[in-house]
């Protein structure tokens, strides 16, 4: 697995409205490799999505250095999930999930073909025509999943995905992701603030802590890639979930 | 069907009462006239052919002055909504212009533009274009923060931007804006007859009072009425049928 990105020194602070300074990130540093999943787990506030939004390119503005071995181009290497679908309700599922797509001008036949096989996988096939406001949560979740997934990017990242769900869809879409990552292999990097989550789905977790934030520890899950539902119940799932609970605290 | 007999109902009762009105009160015709005098106003007005032209010009007038003003509304208000020097550089004119009675500079208009078409149009336009141009600025402002920054992700180009996110998620401000511009669209086309023209609705108004044709003059007020009725019914049908 080759390098694909190295956070350095990277630090940020916010000038409020009344014009105080707030430091949301100081001194971050984090290695993503191309083909991993790394979870960011920290207290609200942290700076995790301020993390994410530097990655996806959407805030230039901050100190340290952002290396990529290869720079992302802009609209297709970088696909992200928000905590809520942000579905265009106007559009059907289909034409939502394309809309990346369409906005590189691609409407060949494999773009389509792309499009049909990411509902496919995430089990939308049969609701390519609805509505989002036909969906469940959950089933909303996983066409905005299809749709950064639509282009290809080199890498996802997820801000809190499953946090809007209940626990028993949020579950199934772990199960899910599991499976999106085992077909596609992307590189994915994951807000979260459940253990349960860093541990079940990441391959390394990176520990923030309080303001400013900080990558305070980064852990490699001692569990096998191959991961199901049985696998929360090992002994080495708890283990490893309670020593990320102790650190948060 | 209900909806038809409903409808018929209303206009049975406000004609019955006045009727009855007119004949108790022993109203004056020049006043007001008995419903079926107006009725027999308006079937001449059809008959012998003159509404056609008067209704033809003032429908054409409120249709391209609605259109044209809502262009301009929508441009300015995306202008004024994207750029925010020019938001704050135009923010007191546009206070002035929302503050103040837009039918007062009638009068000027004609001066300027004469007894012209022109200062119909200006006038219209001026109604038309200000709810447009707040509804546009209300409806960019619904557009989610998260999906904003997926067409910032996506790359997406302005004019794609504005195609395919922004005027889809204003739609709804947008026609709810066009319910109040239809309505000042026709109110200006009236007015400005009313004021300079020799043809139209707001013409035969003017003709029924000079010449003390009452009937003729509420024949035309009922007219206007219809048309007014019209032009919102359509835009509210758009409305509905978006929802389907
Ligand atoms: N646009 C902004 N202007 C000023 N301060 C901001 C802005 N965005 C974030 N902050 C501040 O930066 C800090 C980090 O915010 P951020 O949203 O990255 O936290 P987070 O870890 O994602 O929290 P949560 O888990 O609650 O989503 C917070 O203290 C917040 O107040
Ligand atoms: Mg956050």
């Amino acid at each position: 697995m080759g390098e694909l990105l190295s956070v350095r020194e990277v630090g940020k602070t916010y000038t409020g409205a009344k014009g105080q300074q707030v430091t949301a990130l100081a001194d971050v540093d984090l290695d993503v490799a191309e083909g991993e999943v790394v979870a960011l787990i920290g207290p609200s506030g942290c700076g995790k999505s301020t993390l994410l939004r530097m990655i996806a390119g959407l805030d230039g503005a901050f100190d340290g250095e952002l290396t990529w071995t290869k720079p992302p181009r802009p609209g297709k290497d970088i696909g992200f999930v928000f905590q809520e679908p942000a579905l265009l309700p106007w559009r059907s599922v289909e034409r939502n999930v394309s809309l990346g797509l369409e906005a590189l001008r691609d409407n060949s036949s494999e773009a389509r073909q792309r499009v049909r096989d990411l509902l496919e996988l995430v089990g939308l096939a049969d609701f390519a025509q609805c509505f989002p406001k036909e969906l469940s949560g959950g089933m909303r979740q996983r066409a905005a999943i299809a749709r950064a997934l639509a282009y290809d990017p080199r890498i996802l990242l997820m801000d809190e995905p499953f946090g809007a769900l209940d626990a028993i869809t949020r579950d199934r879409l772990h199960d899910d992701l599991l499976r999106i990552w085992e077909a596609t292999r992307k590189t994915i990097i994951l807000v979260t603030h459940s253990v349960e989550e860093a541990t079940y789905l990441a391959d390394r977790v990176a520990v923030m802590s309080a303001r400013p934030g900080r990558i305070k520890a980064v852990h490699h899950v001692p569990l096998d890639r191959d991961r199901d539902p049985s696998t929360r119940r090992l002994p080495q799932f708890a283990e490893f979930a309670g020593m990320l609970r102790q650190e948060l605290e | 069907m209900s909806r038809l007999l409903r409808t018929l109902g209303y206009v049975a009762v406000i004609v019955g009462g006045w009727s009855l009105y007119v004949r108790v009160a022993d109203v004056p015709a020049y006043l007001l006239p008995a419903p079926e005098e107006v009725l027999g106003a308006l079937a001449t007005l059809v008959g012998e052919g003159e509404l056609r032209p008067h209704l033809s010009y003032t429908a054409r007038n409120i249709v391209l002055g609605f259109a044209g003003g809502s262009l301009i509304g929508i441009a300015l208000g995306w202008g004024l909504w994207s750029s925010r020097l020019l938001r704050e550089l135009l923010n007191p004119y546009l206070v002035l212009l929302q503050a103040a009675p837009k039918i007062a500079v009638a009068p000027l208009l004609v001066l300027w533009f004469g007894l012209s078409l022109t200062s119909q149009y200006v006038l219209i336009l001026l109604l038309v274009f200000f709810p447009m141009m707040a509804a546009t600025m209300m409806g960019l402002r619904d557009v989610p923060a998260d999906v904003a920054t997926l067409g910032r992700l996506l790359n997406l180009s302005r004019p794609r931007y504005l195609f395919t996110i922004q005027i889809p998620a204003a739609t709804p401000a947008l026609l709810a804006g066009a319910k109040i511009a239809v309505i000042d669209a026709m109110t200006g086309a009236f007015l400005a007859e009313y004021l300079s023209a020799q043809r139209g609705l707001g013409y035969l108004m003017i003709l029924g009072n000079t010449s003390n044709d009452t009937p003729l003059l509420i024949a035309a007020v009922l007219v206007t009425v219809l048309v007014g009725l019209t032009g919102f019914g359509l835009v509210s049908l758009v409305e509905k049928l978006r929802r389907i």
